[in-house]
């Protein structure tokens, strides 16, 4: 009977020992605690929570939570201020930002989308295709892979004839938003009818089906032929092998396969027009070699944050974010087939930016 | 064999076949999510945060479990002292009034709920995502289950006992907290949890009350919280097979915890 | 003193048993104050229009009778609202004989403790929470729908109208009718068991010594004097199903702007809309689309009361009796 109360003794006594050193080695030195909370896009949601983990702050204990509810949803919660950071896949608009003056649109990456398709046989080539085809695919004016409009674009492919079924994003998503932007910007018809948004005048088309989220179209994608899509470059190992990708005509009318390259190359094109407030959209860009859809994720901040410990920790955690051997190193990167700002966007727009942001004194 | 006799006898085998059909399918869902859970499942996954693409459930957990517990906090001292009153000094006018409004409660679609904590907590309280607002769009949710079930069990009980109190002498305020809401003890308990395990199950209300966290929330507003359901919502969108695990991982404790909560409560009544 | 505190008590639970109340006049309010300019807006197209049009909010909001909206915006519900309305009641009609066939089996063949058993059993379906039955949906139903019964449907049920043609993902309306009726078959089946239950041994009893099979008994007695019970227990699940979301969300296919063309075809409900919809709307500058998925939200909160309070007042007298009680001491 001794024994065993010795050894319960014992025991206790190792254990309030373990808690007394792992309460001790938990706080080290007296940092601030600042919680970084950030919500919005889906797109960036992973490549955050990587960010999350790996952050360190040299002043400031900083904890950085994350929510994945969409774009829209971000930057809504920004303005309100039930978030600091709203991540976002497009720029505020014209209009919010009259309503919002004290916000700032900090561009972070570059990311960009596959228009990807299911023809049994026909997913390892390349097809070529046009903004303005795939508008008409989405219109149903174009309902069969055989039409004429796509045959001239692919000589020497043949193509089956089979119903087209376009699948799109039902809900708001900054894919759709780069997407439609590609579109607005490449037909006419789809500028003036549908427009850009994370959520548009979808065209009605009886083929079409709305699918929840990028798994969600990869998910119906593979399971139904001939279906065309966009999906997220983040999302290529999933795609890979299972989808084909399209070849996509630019504004020089070159066709052009997606690629790091291709779109750091759309996205350099704009380095001396982007205005200072960071808001461009740099979808069917000039030059040879660029990919026609690319865009800037953004991080909508409030310009003047609640006290002066946050804003010095989210200028850190944002200059981290964009510098080269921070978060936009390749090991953080790659993996989400995200693309690092070019170091004059980071210089010219980002940093200025940053450096807008004070607190309420 | 008459006609009579045969139809009776094809309505019982059509019967018996329908019950084991949707046994099988019972079978099926809990069955298809245990089994996809187990194989899912990590130990570490019960210890270590996560972020529903990396990590642990922990936050998830405990965070469902604190978000119920507002709602619970919130809902069963409204739900009995309502009952309380209901049964102890209501007009039959008056309790046919709250109880329509208390059915009205009932049948409002989750995601409604949502926005309307939303509108009200998250924005016009200024809440935030946070455990307050998160569990308050729950508890309106439990309110109606914890109001009706403790009002049946203290009209359960016996005039007798009653009576026999108050020819004791004994005060109103007495007579409840001495002898009708220790009487009612049971029924309350159930209704709380029968809350609680149809709370822990809620998503639609919490997407854009609670938000999410990748740690434990620190204060009860404007901090978000972690919760179940989101990591089943958010994982099963998420291209990571990780992440798919991880949602079949939330969907089996869950159900694990919500049936333990309804046979727990199923072993009080008796 | 005492006296007092009594009165203060009493004065205390008054308050609280108001709760109730202020929050369904609260929700209400907000709801209808953000409705408010979506019903000027949009006025009686909100109702017989299918098209969702957020309209292009990155472009200068326009300036419509006085109020400003994004440019090219439009809403409309009818999609939706004949979403919720098909997939609610096909869930039903599959439901509906289900439930009542085994609430009549359990009560008529099979002895108590068995019953009691097969009861809590089917209860447990309600208990499994409902983005679990979208994630069940998704892994296991949606794949055994597209590839083996809506082909066999298709094929020798296509005389049926709107049972044949195009088969997609297995995501639509079959599929969120399915997962509905698994939803709803607990409630309607455990209010059925209630009301047969408590139907008078003695009848029963008697029908079955007067010779009468048990199939009649149930048929002939049972149903005919439950009618209003059937229906009550029906409405209850009508209006469970009407307002699920997540469920429905992840099954659905999400359609929008173009009305099903068959049974198998995508579909969007209210519900899910709304939840759907939402993320956007906070990009509108104007709030219009906020107002309209409020106006929409208000429909639906409406719609789904009407069903649900028919079933409670129905029910409510038929099986929780002795209930009405506060009247006395």
């Amino acid at each position: 009977m001794k024994k065993i109360w010795f050894a319960a003794i014992g025991i206790v006594i190792i254990l309030i020992a373990a808690g007394i050193f792992i309460a001790m080695s938990g706080t080290p030195q007296q940092k601030k605690s600042v919680v970084l909370s950030e919500s919005g896009s889906t797109l960036l949601y992973p490549v955050f929570n990587v960010w999350a983990k790996n952050y360190t702050d040299p002043n400031y204990n900083v904890t950085i939570t994350t929510q994945s509810t969409g774009s829209g949803t971000g930057i809504s919660s920004a303005i309100k201020g039930t978030v600091i950071i709203g991540a976002s896949d497009t720029y505020m608009s014209d209009s919010l930002m009259v309503s919002n003056p004290g916000m700032l649109n900090i561009p972070i990456l570059i990311s960009s989308q596959y228009i990807a398709y299911n023809i049994p046989g026909l997913n390892d080539k390349h097809l070529v295709l046009s903004g303005p085809v795939i508008a008409g695919i989405y219109n149903n004016t174009i309902q069969y892979w055989d039409d004429q409009k796509i045959a001239s674009l692919n000589p020497g492919i043949s193509l089956p004839h089979e119903r087209i079924i376009p699948v799109y994003r039902s809900d708001g998503s900054g894919d759709t938003a780069m997407f439609t932007s590609f579109l607005s910007k490449s037909c006419q018809w789809w500028n003036k009818t549908v427009g850009f948004g994370t959520n548009v005048n979808w065209p009605s088309n009886p083929a079409a089906h709305g699918a929840t989220g990028n798994a969600g179209i990869i998910s119906f994608m593979e399971a139904n032929p001939y279906t065309i899509s966009y999906i997220a470059m983040t999302y290529t190992n999933q795609i890979s092998g299972k989808l084909g990708y399209a070849a996509l005509i630019n504004r020089a009318g070159i066709a052009v396969l997606p690629s790091t390259q291709t779109v750091m190359n759309a996205a350099s094109q704009y380095l001396n027009v982007i205005p200072p407030d960071g808001r461009i959209s740099i979808t069917f860009a000039p030059g040879n070699n660029s990919y026609p859809i690319a865009t800037f994720e953004y991080l909508i901040v409030k310009k003047v944050q609640p006290d002066k410990d946050t804003a010095i920790a989210l200028k850190n955690f944002i200059k981290w974010v964009v510098d080269p051997n921070g978060g936009s190193s390749p090991k953080y990167l790659n993996q989400f087939y995200l693309i690092p700002l070019p170091s004059s966007v980071v210089n010219g727009v980002t940093l200025p930016l940053v450096e807008q942001i004070t607190y309420a004194s | 064999m008459s006609i009579r006799i045969l139809k009776d006898l094809s309505f019982r085998i059509i019967g018996y076949a329908i019950i084991i059909f949707i046994m099988i399918i019972l079978i099926y869902i809990v069955g298809g999510i245990v089994f996809n859970g187990v194989l899912s499942i990590r130990p570490s996954m019960l210890i270590e945060n996560g972020d529903t693409t990396s990590g642990g459930l922990l936050n998830a957990i405990v965070g469902t479990w604190m978000l119920v517990g507002t709602g619970i906090l919130f809902s069963v001292p409204l739900g009995v002292f309502a009952a309380v009153f209901i049964v102890e000094y209501g007009w039959m006018r008056y309790n046919q009034i709250i109880r329509i409004f208390t059915d009205i409660l009932t049948s409002i679609p989750s995601i409604v709920l949502g926005l309307f904590g939303y509108l009200f907590l998250v924005i016009q309280l200024g809440f935030g995502y946070s455990l307050l607002a998160g569990g308050i769009t729950l508890g309106i949710m439990m309110l109606p289950y914890i109001l009706r079930i403790t009002e049946i069990s203290l009209s359960e009980v016996p005039r007798s006992v009653r009576e026999a109190a108050i020819s004791l002498g004994a005060r109103r305020t007495d007579l409840i907290f001495r002898v009708m809401l220790p009487y009612a003890k049971n029924g309350i308990i159930t209704s709380t949890i029968l809350a609680m395990s149809i709370g822990a199950g809620e998503t639609a209300q919490l997407l854009y009350t609670a938000g999410w966290n990748n740690s434990l929330p620190v204060s009860f507003i404007k901090s978000q919280v972690a919760y179940l359901t989101y990591v089943i919502w958010a994982g099963i969108n998420q291209p990571s097979l990780y992440s798919h695990q991880l949602a079949f991982a939330s969907a089996f404790i869950l159900i694990v915890s919500v049936f333990s909560l309804i046979f727990i409560s199923k072993f009080i009544k008796r | 003193m005492p006296r007092r505190e009594e009165k203060i008590f009493k004065f205390f639970t008054f308050l609280i048993s108001l709760a109730p109340v202020v929050l369904v006049v609260l929700l209400f309010s907000f709801l209808l104050y953000y409705s408010i300019p979506s019903i000027r807006y949009n006025g009686l197209r909100f109702f017989t229009t299918y098209y969702w049009y957020p309209g292009q909010v990155y472009l200068p909001p326009v300036n419509v009778n006085g109020i400003l909206v994004p440019y090219g915006s439009s809403f409309g519900i009818l999609l939706f609202l004949f979403g919720t309305l098909i997939t609610s009641l096909l869930a039903l009609l599959i439901a509906f004989p289900i439930s009542i066939i085994i609430s009549l089996i359990v009560n008529l063949y099979i002895n108590d403790k068995l019953r009691k058993i097969i009861i809590s059993l089917i209860e447990l379906f309600a208990a499994i929470p409902s983005v679990v039955y979208g994630l069940w949906g998704i892994v296991y139903l949606e794949p055994i729908l597209s590839n083996y019964i809506e082909p066999l449907m298709s094929k020798y049920l296509g005389f049926i109208p709107f049972f044949s043609g195009p088969i997609y993902s297995g995501a639509g309306i079959l599929a969120s009718s399915l997962v509905l009726s698994l939803m709803i078959l607990p409630i309607m089946t455990s209010v059925l068991n209630g009301s047969i239950s408590n139907f008078s041994t003695p009848v029963k009893e008697g029908a079955i010594a007067l010779g009468a099979t048990r199939y009649e008994v149930g048929r002939m007695i049972i149903l005919r004097g439950l009618k209003i019970q059937i229906f009550g227990a029906s409405m209850l699940g009508l209006g469970r199903a009407l307002g699920e979301t997540m469920a429905v969300l992840m099954v659905s296919g999400s359609a929008f702007n173009i009305m099903p063309s068959n049974i198998y075809s995508p579909i969007n409900t209210m519900a899910a809309a709304l939840a759907t919809l939402l993320d956007s709307a906070f990009m509108d500058s104007t709030g219009m689309n906020l107002y309209a998925l409020s106006e929409l939200g208000l429909v639906l909160v409406l719609i789904t009361l009407i069903a649900s309070i028919i079933g409670r007042l129905i029910v409510g007298i038929g099986i929780i009796r002795g209930y009405t009680r506060g009247e006395e001491l």
